[in-house]
């Protein structure tokens, strides 16, 4: 069956359609075209038509045309709409009619700059003329950085390298600094929270050495689609930014389908495994040799889906290289041949971790599955974009899991399709954030007294701050840096770091491999002694961590089942910056200090998902600094209820709000914890507590002190509303969870909450 | 709510200190030092050639010592990044009675621009540079201050002896670290009596800006006075070693001189030199260089008696077989002399191997495959015949 077929008789299949809560078909769309600019160099039209691009779609004339006038712009368009054109073109025509023009490309990691600079090279090539376009990252040798300095036409780099590499070496870089014409960022999208943060920062200070050299470039962003690319191009360039939304390429028919598993188990409201489910629809595509995405949430979960697909296709000698597993952790060569194989059509499934939501180019796949709500609208739409080519028929199949976020958006499709995505959030002012970049900022160029660092920035405070810190030095109306230190050593522009443990393979001692890496805060996790590690399918046991050397020694085993580790989490308050009475208790908002522990992990049936058992594990805890929000409820609001009911009535609220704050805030649900404590060792009363998952904290949590009592009247509108008896994993967690009266203490405790 | 002071303080807590500013006249420092010449080790006689010889890769196309800008500088790090500053800047020159050395400091950082500027115009008056590590160092950083300062002059650019690359190929393989104290004290005889360790000069000068205590930087300025006295007897010394290797005592050192000898040409010398050097304790260093020399231009036959006398004096492991190997299969096309020297050298790894480690005979290997090859393929032929 081809898909339109398998569409077809989905369609007709009672047994899938009565778990299908919304089916939404988007109509197919004809391709805008409008002709080539007469500015641009006529060499760039000419080379285009030899490969078969005769005329461009609206939006990329609309990017040349106002890259033209000298706006900066962001680009929006779906996967495969040509965006790369959007940037390349009014390079490379500045390029050719001026040879000391220099442009910098900016990707969020260095797998993407690779591939999108192929692409680059190829149409400089094919013109044959001298635009010299060169990789400046960690992996570039020594000897070439001269050549990259001196004669690079375009630079193509990554925030990272920029921070530390070149910002902090600009003299090294005059030519690029004096001539640069265009500032490339591309995947914007990718840059929220603290990473978006710092590199808003890392601009400003490229721009205050622009300033120095007397340059002023443009910018050209490209996101994919979130609500708010305007605002955020805006907020990380510090400019005013033309935003291009309008797509004009062709696309397909596309098929967006919800699925919601069967209900096994009604009074405890269980349904049947996601897993499973998506395994099967995986499956039925694969069967009918339908290219294939599928979306897995947690490496663990791609591994799972990528052994059960393996075992499905094996070929009699069991080979099972038409489905394979990608992620992050997989060694580059191993991701760049798995990449080709997708482009080249060999490989007929790839099951990912959201590795691939980002613009790496694997061609156009056919159809979609996810595993579990990805998390935000804008990442859902993002993944089902990998399905679709420009004139034929894609599949997304959404397949819910039990989560009640999940639950929410499948029984609520008005809801995903009425509302926008995410909004993509960062804050560069973040003090944390800020005082870094100053510093950086200070050991680049001596900041003058009276500079502004950044609009609505109090510069002058916190160079002040510096010099009584005796970083800085003033004098002669200057501030300069007086320390040996070199700042951006010391500043990671991601919240994870980057130190990563290797993954050895012991199998064969006289041959160990290398097999993949893993950051830091996931070791604990997946790598603790005797759990079982799964690598594209095959599993192996850990033999031993070595957490100083930063190496995980791994054995290929074959057995039945799967760990899975317990993380122990605790939050210690450090410091109190607001605080209001709430009922008779508080409301505050500081700095606190997590803590993570592993302390055991549980093993799991591959095919049945059942406990097997479980051991200790005995690693050293991972530590935090970050902001917080907390609720300290006294006697007014927890009066008349036991110890057991309020336990359970905490609860029950914290695993609502974990599921409501994401919509709310507008981020992913990693980007916060819940916590709650029957009786707070800070607060001494029972305390419900919210803080952000990145070290320094990132003003969500701020923002859920300004909401005050606000979100409890949706936890008591979602737990009133849901028909479940006692608690169920849509509301507020299973009665087994939160206890007989769980779901009701809940109730209360937002009821007397809201009526504050 | 606190202040955003406040708050900072909480980010990375330290007090606070008060200072006083400092008294300004002159545009920046400058003390200035006379040494005798006799003090310098005959600079005045150095003359091209023996630069050259040096340095082969020197870029300059006249050498005369009252035209040389000897020069060390003190940093505020070794970061070598933007905001690292030579806070010190020591130069020296030949005078009519002998070297005068100037010291500048920058007494606070705006006095940065004007002691460039005068730095800028020393250059512009001299030849040449010559410093100790200023190819990686000195001159990139200075280079580095002048962009920042808007003095469009590239210190880089200019001819210029490093005496690190030069000390290095002489006395690397006796010294092992070639800093310059240690060079002093090796190579000059001299001893420095409580020089204030490079590592501490940035700290140092911090303090200074602090309190404004000038005398903190005598130390530092001690130092580097030192380092530019012994820029210029390091140079006459070397261009000496050049002119007359006989004056080396150190097998190791004239095995130095002779390598770099070697590279700008003077082959005949090299020869007689590395041959004496075969008596003594680097012999099989010495001997590698002899055969190779004559490798290059083709004199086998004192190549292969070179090979032979090393394998002899079991000197060089497997090196000497496998040049014969090669030797033997490509030149004189005696295969089967070709896989005795090929199995000499597997026997020569394999006995190494207890003291040299887990020894990688996978190319000796392919070697004597390949020669066992061409060995059948010769026999077939005959059998043909």
């Amino acid at each position: 069956m081809n898909l339109e077929q398998l569409i077809d008789r989905l369609k007709h299949t009672p047994s899938f359609m009565e778990n299908v809560t919304h089916w939404e078909t988007i109509p197919a769309k004809q391709a805008e075209y409008e002709e080539f600019p007469a500015w641009l160099d006529a060499r760039i039209p000419l080379v285009l038509a030899k490969r078969g691009v005769y005329r461009l779609y609206s939006h990329q004339r609309r990017a040349l045309d106002l890259a033209a006038e000298g706006k900066n712009i962001c680009v929006v368009t779906p996967t495969a709409s040509g965006k790369t054109m959007c940037y390349n073109l009014p390079v490379l025509s500045a390029i050719l009619q001026n040879p000391d023009a220099r442009a910098l490309y900016l990707f969020p990691t260095k797998a993407l700059s690779a591939d999108q600079v192929s692409e680059l090279y190829e149409l400089i090539e094919a013109m044959g003329v001298d635009v010299k376009t060169f990789t400046y990252d960690g992996d570039t040798p020594a000897a070439a950085r001269r050549a990259v300095r001196q004669a690079g036409h375009i630079v193509v780099t990554n925030p990272d390298m920029l921070h530390s590499g070149i910002l902090p070496h600009h003299t090294k870089w005059v030519k690029l600094f004096e001539n640069l014409r265009y500032i490339v960022i591309d995947e914007i999208h990718a840059y929220r929270g603290v990473f978006g943060s710092n590199l808003a920062n890392v601009i400003r200070r490229l721009m205050r050495l622009c300033r120095f050299y007397g340059s002023n470039p443009q910018f050209i962003c490209c996101s994919a689609t979130i609500a708010n690319p305007g605002e955020l191009a805006r907020t990380l360039i510090g400019r005013p930014v033309e935003l291009i939304d309008r797509s004009g390429a062709a696309s397909g028919e596309k098929h967006i389908v919800f699925y919601n598993p069967p209900v096994v188990n009604r009074q405890l409201g269980i349904r049947k495994s996601v897993l499973q489910e998506t395994l099967s629809i995986a499956s039925m595509l694969v069967d009918n040799d339908i290219s294939a995405i599928v979306f897995g949430k947690s490496r663990l979960t791609v591994e799972v889906l990528t052994r059960h697909l393996k075992e499905r296709v094996k070929d009699p000698l069991g080979n099972a290289g038409r489905v394979r597993g990608y992620r992050g952790g997989y060694l580059p060569t191993l991701r760049r041949e798995i990449e080709r194989g997708l482009r080249q059509g060999e490989i007929r499934a790839v099951v990912s971790t959201n590795a691939l939501e980002l613009g790496i180019d694997i061609g156009q796949l056919d159809a979609c599955v996810m595993c579990g709500y990805p998390g935000s609208i804008a990442s859902t739409w993002q993944e089902a974009g990998r399905a679709g080519r420009r004139k034929n028929t894609a599949l997304t199949v959404l397949v819910a899991s039990s989560s009640a976020l999940d639950q929410y958006i499948v029984s609520h499709p008005s809801y995903f399709f009425g509302q926008s995505p995410e909004n993509a959030l960062i804050h560069p002012d973040n003090l944390y954030v800020l005082l870094g970049h100053v510093k950086c900022a200070a050991y680049e160029l001596p900041f003058e007294q009276g500079e502004d660092y950044a609009q609505g920035v109090s510069t002058g405070e916190l160079l002040d701050y510096l010099c009584e810190e005796q970083i800085l030095h003033l004098t002669g109306g200057r501030y300069y840096w007086m320390a040996e230190e070199f700042p951006a050593a010391d500043l990671s522009l991601r919240s994870v770091t980057s130190e990563n443990f290797l993954i050895i393979d012991i199998t064969r001692p006289e041959h160990r491999v290398v097999i993949g890496e893993m950051d830091r805060y996931t070791v604990p996790m997946l790598l603790h002694e005797h759990a079982i590690y799964m690598h594209e399918g095959q599993q192996y046991q850990v033999e031993k961590l070595d957490f100083t050397e930063k190496k995980a020694y791994v054995r290929s085993v074959d057995v039945d089942y799967y760990t899975d580790a317990d993380l122990n989490t605790s939050v210690k308050v450090l410091d109190v910056l607001k605080e209001q009475p709430f009922g008779g208790g508080s409301l505050a908002y500081g700095e606190v200090l997590v803590t993570w522990l592993v302390t055991m992990f549980k093993k799991f049936k591959l095919d049945t998902q059942e406990t097997l058992g479980f051991g200790p594990v005995d690693l050293p805890e991972l530590e935090m600094p970050t902001t917080a929000c907390w609720w300290a409820l006294d006697e007014t609001l927890t009066g008349g209820l036991s110890m057991d009911d309020l336990q359970g009535g905490m609860l029950g609220i914290a695993n609502a709000l974990r599921q409501i704050l994401p919509l709310y805030l507008m981020c992913s649900a990693r980007d916060i914890c819940v916590q709650y404590r029957v009786r707070d060792p800070f607060t001494k009363l029972p305390t419900i507590l919210v803080f952000d998952n990145y070290a320094g904290g990132i003003g969500l949590s701020e923002r859920v002190y300004g909401m005050r009592s606000l979100i409890f009247r949706d936890v008591y509108e979602m737990v009133g509303g849901c028909g479940c008896e006692a608690g169920c994993p849509s509301c507020v967690g299973p009665a087994a969870e939160v206890g007989e009266r769980g779901k009701q203490t809940a109730l209360l405790l937002a009821e007397r909450i809201m009526n504050l | 709510m606190r202040s955003l002071r406040e708050r900072l303080k909480a980010v990375s807590g330290a007090p606070p200190v008060q200072r006083a500013a400092p008294p300004q006249r002159e545009p920046f420092f400058c003390r200035e030092h006379l040494v005798a010449l006799e003090e310098l080790g005959g600079i005045e006689q150095t003359a091209l050639d023996e630069v050259l010889a040096c340095d082969p890769l020197f870029a300059g196309s006249t050498w005369d010592a009252r035209r040389l800008l000897f020069l060390d500088t003190e940093t505020t790090g070794l970061s070598g990044g933007a905001g690292t500053l030579a806070f010190e800047i020591g130069v020296g020159f030949i005078g009519e009675r002998g070297m005068v050395i100037r010291q500048y400091v920058m007494r606070d950082y705006h006095e940065e621009a004007a002691m460039l500027q005068e730095i800028a115009g020393l250059f512009e008056r001299f030849d040449t540079v010559v410093t100790f590590n200023g190819k990686s160092f000195d001159l990139p950083l200075l280079e580095s201050r002048m962009v920042m300062n808007r003095i469009r002059l590239k210190p880089t650019q200019l001819p210029h002896l490093d005496l690190l690359h030069a000390a290095r190929r002489v006395y690397k393989l006796r010294l092992g670290r070639c800093n310059l104290a240690s060079l002093e004290e090796a190579v000059l005889g001299q001893r420095r009596e409580d020089d204030l360790p490079g590592a501490l000069v940035p700290q140092r000068y911090f303090e200074y800006l602090k309190t404004k205590e000038f005398a903190l930087l005598e130390d530092v300025l001690r130092h580097n006075l030192q380092d530019v006295k012994s820029l210029a007897q390091l140079t006459a010394h070397l261009c000496a070693v050049y002119r007359q290797p006989s004056l080396l005592t150190h097998a190791e050192d004239m095995f130095g001189v002779g390598r770099t000898i070697m590279r700008s040409g003077r082959t005949k010398e090299v020869r007689a030199f590395f041959k004496i050097l075969g008596h003594s304790s680097i012999s099989p260093q010495a001997h590698m260089h002899l055969a190779a020399s004559y490798k290059k231009d083709r004199e086998w036959a004192d190549a292969v008696q070179i090979c032979r006398t090393m394998i002899s004096r079991g000197e060089g492991g497997a090196w000497p077989y496998i040049e014969l190997a090669k030797y033997y299969e490509h030149i004189a096309g005696d295969i089967p002399q070709a896989l005795v020297c090929a199995k000499g050298a597997l026997i020569s790894t394999l006995n190494a191997a207890p003291i040299a480690g887990e020894p990688d005979c996978t190319p000796i290997f392919r070697r004597i495959d390949r020669l066992n090859r061409r060995l059948s393929a010769l026999q077939g032929k005959k059998e043909d015949f």
